[in-house]
């Protein structure tokens, strides 16, 4: 059976190229250049904040799991 | 007040209540199938439609010393929210014709649409000294997936 870490890898590639080709399809490029460095900031705190939200809540998860 | 009527010349009152709607029956070919409503509405729909729904009943009767610690679904779900804002967020800085910003938004949801249902059921009868504990595992998925297409956005982005 795939563990769970190589299929987290898998659905990772899955999804970023979901995201690629629908940018692709509709002909965009995102485009950082209008952002000013507070916004960068902000943005990547903000995604970092999420990650851990996400983390801790799978955590949380096969903790419980585990514990069963 | 009620208005009255007279059929076959007795008086019949109508006090306002909805008569019943007529059951759908299965040997009826003009009734319309319950699930045949059509849903061509994608249009202007731009949610992530990711429906999470979790039922979960622990009876426990006739019992004592009984512990039960349950998963909280809340957390993942204000943990989905915030990483839906976030994309939508990602979107609309990043690219500047809002309709384009739309249209790739509406379409990205569209893919990743995800539908999870719990259902669990735990009955304890008389028991001393049980220990019950229950997760839901499909719960950090969807904020998983949510992540992802987030992280895709930001590398593209090139600001991590």
């Amino acid at each position: 059976m795939v563990s769970n870490s190589d299929f987290k890898d898998t659905s990772e590639k899955i999804i970023d190229l979901l995201v690629g080709t629908t940018l692709k399809r509709h002909n965009i490029q995102l485009d950082s250049r209008n952002l000013s460095a507070e916004d960068r900031e902000q943005l990547k705190s903000l995604v970092n904040e999420l990650k851990r939200s996400v983390q801790s809540l799978s955590e949380r998860n096969n903790n419980s799991e585990n514990s069963n | 007040m009620t208005e009255v009527r007279y059929v076959n010349g007795r008086p019949v009152y109508y006090t306002g209540r909805n008569v019943q709607t007529k059951k759908w029956n299965a040997l009826d070919p003009s009734m319309c199938h319950p699930f045949d409503h059509s849903t061509d509405n994608q249009e202007g729909r731009q949610e992530i439609k990711s429906l999470q729904e979790s039922y979960e009943s622990i009876i426990i009767k006739d019992s004592c010393d009984v512990e039960v610690s349950t998963t909280d679904t809340q957390a993942a779900l204000n943990v989905q929210v915030g990483l839906q804002a976030a994309i939508a967020l990602v979107i609309s800085i990043s690219i500047a014709d809002s309709d384009k910003a739309d249209r790739v938004t509406q379409d990205l949801y569209e893919k990743i649409k995800s539908s999870q249902v719990n259902k669990q059921q735990t009955y304890v009868e008389n028991s001393r000294g049980v220990k019950v504990t229950t997760t839901d595992t499909d719960v950090a998925v969807n904020a998983q997936v949510l992540l992802q297409v987030l992280l895709a956005l930001i590398a593209r982005l090139d600001i991590l």
